[in-house]
């Protein structure tokens, strides 16, 4: 029975990586009219959104990036040495598979050639695996304005807005990525960053029972999509709360594509004017007229 | 060919549920891969237009984009075939979505979602994702959408819900999208986003 040793042996190779497990960040999400102290070594976001989860993407630090490359290479010696283990098992099983079926031998288990790991077939858990953070809708800060008002206290960083994303507890999801274009902005230590608004233009048009549309742009070709952002401004209501602590409005930046990590619908944020347009897929930065590249 | 059923097998029992830290090894399956257009049929796409034809058009489409070559067909429909199944495909990775590595979701390559999701959905919502999926992507790419006959159709694409094309049987349906994709307007009239 050479079927046993084989799924032993995979499940070794499932196991055994010497990376370091990932390290989801730590936030902290504040509950109703929840006191809040600014800790100067946290950043904290701000956002209006109408009802559903928001996925933020923090974009890795030039620190991380390197831990994380160095936990990849030493899982990959690791692959390697499993890889010529493996090969000299199977030398080994092949002879005996070959005597058995020369002997008449049926249903005997036939052992497969390893695949030699190289830098380009070599799989690694994604760098974002550690970085993605989602403001429950359900956990409001404030109801006072027209929107539910949310807060998160995040590690400082730059952050994307990476889509509607709804994660049940058994570990399935749901939602629309952002996938194929979007905005990112830095949330600096010691102070609130607000997002502005989150609206979704298709959704919140059928919950109107209208045409959707915003300044000028309809769904489709037409080019306005399933999520867009509306950056704070004047009139743009704020918790009395946190009306005298440090804010900052967040100042967006174009954002190229990136993968559909959770297997979900995807789209692109709707184009922000002078921040962010689109030339067919392409991503510009509107404020230098450049493409902007695929993270 | 360009992929291998061995590199699937691999990953499938690389990736079981409850390992921690796993790793797995698959044949890259996103670097730009060189294909000859001659090599490379062109679908039949003439067919006489019916109303049971048109009433299927948001299962069987395909997409035409004029003034592009087939090496930009291949590459926008390979890109959003990534994108629609949830692959890694920007970062340069050969990885299975981040948080299905460690399902058996995850092990079978990368498809969408969850297994508990296609449980509770089932394959039919799966390949309607993959549909929306790709008409989302390609439409974003400026390729106009046309409607196919069922047949005509099957001769060049697949569905896939629960179950995952093995890859090199995928690479030459969308090495054929790619010829139907760069073969001209057709006379049929063009479908919505």
């Amino acid at each position: 029975m050479r079927a046993i040793p084989f799924i032993l042996s995979a499940i070794a190779l499932a196991g055994l990586s010497t990376a370091a497990a990932a390290k989801p960040l730590e936030t902290v999400q504040f509950k109703s009219n929840a006191a809040v102290g600014i800790d100067p070594a946290k950043a904290y976001i701000m956002v209006r959104s109408p009802g559903m989860d928001l996925e933020l993407l923090r974009v890795a630090t030039a620190s991380e990036r390197a831990d994380y490359d160095r936990d990849k290479a030493e899982a990959f010696v690791s692959a390697k040495a499993k890889f010529e283990r493996d090969t000299a098992k199977y030398a080994d099983a092949l002879k005996d598979y070959e005597i058995a079926v020369s002997n008449g031998v049926v249903n005997y288990y036939k052992p497969e050639k390893p695949i030699e790991p190289t830098e380009a077939n070599f799989a690694f858990r994604a760098i974002e695996s550690d970085n993605f953070v989602t403001i429950w809708a359900g956990r409001v800060f404030d109801k006072g304005g027209p929107r539910t008002v949310h807060l998160i206290a995040v590690p400082p960083g730059t952050y994307r807005i990476y889509g509607q994303i709804l994660q049940a507890p058994n570990g399935s999801s749901s939602g629309t990525c952002m996938c194929m274009g979007s905005v990112q902005f830095d949330a600096p230590a010691g102070t609130i960053t607000d997002m502005g608004t989150i609206h979704y233009p298709l959704a919140e048009a059928r919950a109107d029972k209208v045409e959707a549309s915003w300044n000028g742009l309809t769904p489709g070709k037409g080019g306005l999509t399933s999520m867009r952002v509306e950056p704070p401004d004047s009139s743009t209501y704020v918790p009395a709360q946190l009306a005298s602590l440090p804010r900052v409005a967040a100042t967006y930046r174009a954002a190229g594509k990136v993968d559909n990590f959770f297997g979900v619908m995807i789209d692109r944020l709707t184009a922000l004017p002078g921040v962010l347009v689109y030339r067919r897929d392409e991503i510009i930065d509107a404020r230098t007229g450049t493409a902007v590249a695929s993270n | 060919m360009h992929w291998t059923h061995a590199a699937a097998a691999v990953a499938a029992l690389t990736f079981l549920p409850g390992t921690a830290n796993a790793q797995k090894v698959v044949d890259r399956n996103l670097a730009p891969i060189a294909v000859d257009p001659a090599s490379v049929p062109t679908p039949e796409l003439r067919f006489t237009e019916t109303d049971a034809d048109k009433a299927a058009y948001d299962k069987y489409f395909y997409f035409v984009r004029e003034g592009t070559d087939f090496a930009t067909a291949y590459q926008d429909i390979r890109e959003c075939d990534a994108l629609a199944r949830g692959m890694r495909y920007y970062a340069g990775g050969a990885g299975i979505p981040y948080p299905y590595t460690y399902t058996m979701a995850g092990a079978v390559g990368g498809a969408i979602g969850s297994a508990v999701v296609d449980a509770i959905f089932g394959s039919a919502v799966r390949r309607q994702m993959r549909r929306t999926n790709l008409r989302t992507c390609m439409g974003y790419k400026g390729y106009g959408r046309y409607g196919l006959s069922k047949d005509r159709w099957e001769a060049f694409n697949f569905e896939e819900g629960n179950r995952t094309v093995p890859e090199d049987e995928r690479q030459k349906y969308l090495e054929m999208q790619a010829k139907a994709a760069i073969s001209g307007l057709p006379a049929t009239q063009e479908l919505e986003f």
